[in-house]
């Protein structure tokens, strides 16, 4: 349920990153692709993470995993506490047993992401053969549940089928089985309805919902598509350039967006007539001038400064720091969330 | 109007006519034809000079190749494609090159699309010379220069290699490319499909400034719907190497007929959380274009096939009540 504000109060917190810093040191210097990132992940919540094609999104979820190529790239700086700990202090074989365990993911590719050569039924085991103590014959079992869950029609077949005998949907519903296996507390999804059709991209989204409150995970849903977080997300951060921009419930960011690049986005989508939103059809569709910065070359102030039609002189001098949007009642009476409201950005709101 | 005579329509730039393609699949030792991929099967259609059809529907339905069909870069099985009067369907290689001056193709990937050994000039001047278009070097370079100012790139680019450019610029030089001839007709295959949604917006609109400016007609490949109702005139509907409903823009997304349009439109996600609507979710994916189903090749997953549908295919017919708007369908229970 999207914007219930009678749960306001008792929201659990399961994760926490907290200034998220990781580079990557290439010949030409260092990339700072997430830069400064915090948010929290809550119990049966998800969080929606948007932006366009490297904004540092995929970077701040493979950091939670501990997933980066080490080298070239590095967590520089920051925290990420689960359960109490710190899981960027945590060794290897630490790292393993929460990976894939506790918090999972799965990827945009469901075509890459299952190996070739071996049934899913033979990869799903895997993974929880690696984490659960259980006699193999209950393995076997327990991959059979899962393909149930997800819904794959007669599942004591399809699990000795190989991917290639899968459509891209029973795919990514396996892939969904193999992060579901173990119970994870926290489920990364990298955009896991991208590659696929728009029906089959809904049955996944829905299925994804339902799991959540049948399994009360925190999800972390990142996309590039805008109307997929309106319509699965209560929290959405906007990244920009490796830096989060806006964030705030999903109600504050779709009815009252403050970020100019927010605002950019959203009007840069062509309406659908039928839907209330769009009843006037645009003629031409509001761009956003220009291109991405560079993270190499970034420019000094803020980093959307060349593409904003809001810029003043002092965009150019210092890069504003994400700051709260002062409470509007009435704003406030359509949101009880109690997620705050935070931008980038020295406009006066 | 009759769907199986080609019109004779001065309006009309482009008819294609019970156009089929199948793919041959072969097995055993002796390589024989063993079972065929129905890809495209008996689509009829006309495009009119100035607007854009706009062509959509799952993957592996067919689009992509029909539109490859029509420009003849993949041979049609059998079927009919008459473009400005002329039926090129069996035309040989020298006339089909002059042909391909008026139809040109823009492709999806911009990454993949463009060769990385070769500058943008030898990239944009490759069509003109060609085509023999340029008398000397002056002239097309000039020609060259007068492209890049179209599509909004900058002069400096002539001597760059696409490796130096974002997708969207890249896309642009795919533009510029496909102008570069100008043609009457372009097919735009996703176009805009692997860009980021600030950049999409950018070519979206350059790419119905030059429609105004050049009057091209535009065959627009797409799979995202919200983009395919901003830039089309018409919109055909495919499913499974069939087009289940023809109208245009305005009355397909508003009253839409076909129960497999309905569900496609209602599983958009809206970028709006305060909006609830009804979503219609399909049972499983899309058939097999090997073995598609008995009678209508939507019944398995249609939320209202009756007993009728698993028998008897629908016939495309028009339900419109207004002349000269045609709504076509192939449903028995259109709603």
């Amino acid at each position: 349920m999207t914007a219930a504000g009678i749960e306001t109060n008792n929201r659990e917190k399961i994760l926490e990153v907290q200034n998220l810093r990781t580079s990557f040191f290439t010949e030409d210097g260092e990339v700072r692709a997430v830069d400064d990132v915090s948010f929290n992940v809550y119990k049966g919540r998800t969080l929606g993470i948007v932006g366009e094609s490297g904004c540092g999104k995929s970077v701040t979820s493979l950091s939670i995993m501990r997933l980066i190529p080490m080298p070239p790239g590095r967590i520089v700086s920051g925290e990420i506490i689960y359960k109490g700990q710190d899981l960027l202090k945590l060794n290897f074989a630490q790292m393993r047993s929460i990976r894939g365990n506790e918090i999972s993911m799965i990827f945009q590719e469901p075509m890459t992401s299952l190996n070739p050569v071996f049934t899913v039924g033979n990869q799903i085991c895997e993974a929880i053969a690696l984490h659960q103590k259980l006699p193999r014959r209950q393995v076997r079992d327990k991959a059979i549940e899962m393909l149930q869950l997800v819904k794959i029609p007669s599942p004591e077949k399809r699990v000795d089928d190989y991917p290639h005998q899968l459509s891209g949907g029973m795919r990514q519903r396996v892939m969904i089985a193999m992060a579901l296996s173990c119970n994870p507390q926290i489920l990364i999804a990298d955009e896991p309805s991208t590659a696929l059709d728009v029906t089959i991209q809904a049955q996944i989204l829905d299925l994804l919902k339902e799991l959540q409150d049948k399994v009360g995970m925190g999800l972390i849903l990142i996309t590039h598509d805008l109307g997929v977080v309106a319509e699965v997300a209560d929290e959405v951060i906007v990244m920009y350039a490796g830096r989060v921009v806006e964030h705030g419930s999903v109600r504050q960011i779709y009815s009252n967006p403050k970020m100019p690049y927010t605002m950019g986005l959203l009007n840069s989508i062509p309406t659908l007539s039928r839907d209330p939103t769009g009843k006037i059809k645009k003629k031409r569709l509001e761009t956003i001038p220009g291109i991405v910065p560079s993270l190499l070359n970034l420019p000094i102030g803020c980093r959307f400064q060349d593409r904003c039609t809001y810029v003043v002189d002092e965009c150019r001098r210092v890069e504003p720091e994400l700051r709260e949007v002062p409470s509007n009642k009435q704003s406030d009476k359509l949101d009880m969330t109690g997620f705050s409201h935070l931008i980038r950005c020295v406009r006066d709101v | 109007m009759s769907m199986n005579e080609p019109a004779v329509n001065a309006d009309i730039l482009l008819s294609v006519r019970n156009m089929v393609k199948r793919f041959p699949i072969m097995g055993g030792i002796l390589s024989k034809e063993v079972a065929s991929v129905k890809a495209v099967s008996d689509v009829s259609f006309d495009i009119r000079r100035g607007e854009t059809l706009g062509l959509v529907g799952e993957s592996g339905c067919g689009k992509s190749t029909l539109g490859r069909c029509i420009l003849r870069l993949i041979q049609p099985t059998s079927g009919t494609i008459v473009f400005r009067g002329q039926d090129i369907t069996s035309i040989d290689h020298a006339e089909l090159r002059k042909l391909r001056r008026n139809m040109q193709i823009i492709f999806q990937d911009p990454y993949a699309s463009l060769n990385p050994r070769m500058t943008v000039e030898d990239i944009l001047g490759e069509p003109l010379d060609i085509h023999k278009l340029c008398r000397n070097k002056r002239e097309r370079k000039e020609r060259i220069l007068r492209l890049l100012d179209l599509c909004g790139l900058r002069r400096e680019s002539i001597a760059r290699y696409p490796h130096e450019f974002s997708g969207g610029q890249r896309q642009r030089i795919c533009i510029a490319r496909a102008l570069a001839v100008e043609p009457e007709f372009i097919v735009c295959d996703e176009p805009v499909s692997a860009l980021d949604v600030s950049i999409q917006a950018q070519i979206i609109n350059l790419m119905q400034d030059l429609q105004k400016e050049l009057s091209l007609t535009y065959l627009f490949i797409a799979h995202d719907l919200k983009v395919v109702e901003h830039i089309s005139t018409r919109v055909a509907v495919m499913y499974l190497g069939k087009i289940v409903e023809l109208a245009t823009a305005e009355d397909l997304y508003r009253e839409p007929k076909h129960p497999y349009t309905r569900a496609l439109l209602s599983a958009i996600p809206i970028p709006d959380p305060t909006y609830q609507k009804e979503r219609i979710i399909l049972r499983g994916d899309v058939p097999s274009p090997i073995n598609p189903p008995e009678g209508c090749f939507f019944h398995p997953r249609c939320p209202i096939a009756q007993d009728n549908c698993k028998i008897h295919r629908p016939e495309l017919r028009n339900l419109s009540s207004n002349e000269g708007i045609a709504h076509i369908v192939s449903c028995h229970y259109p709603g």
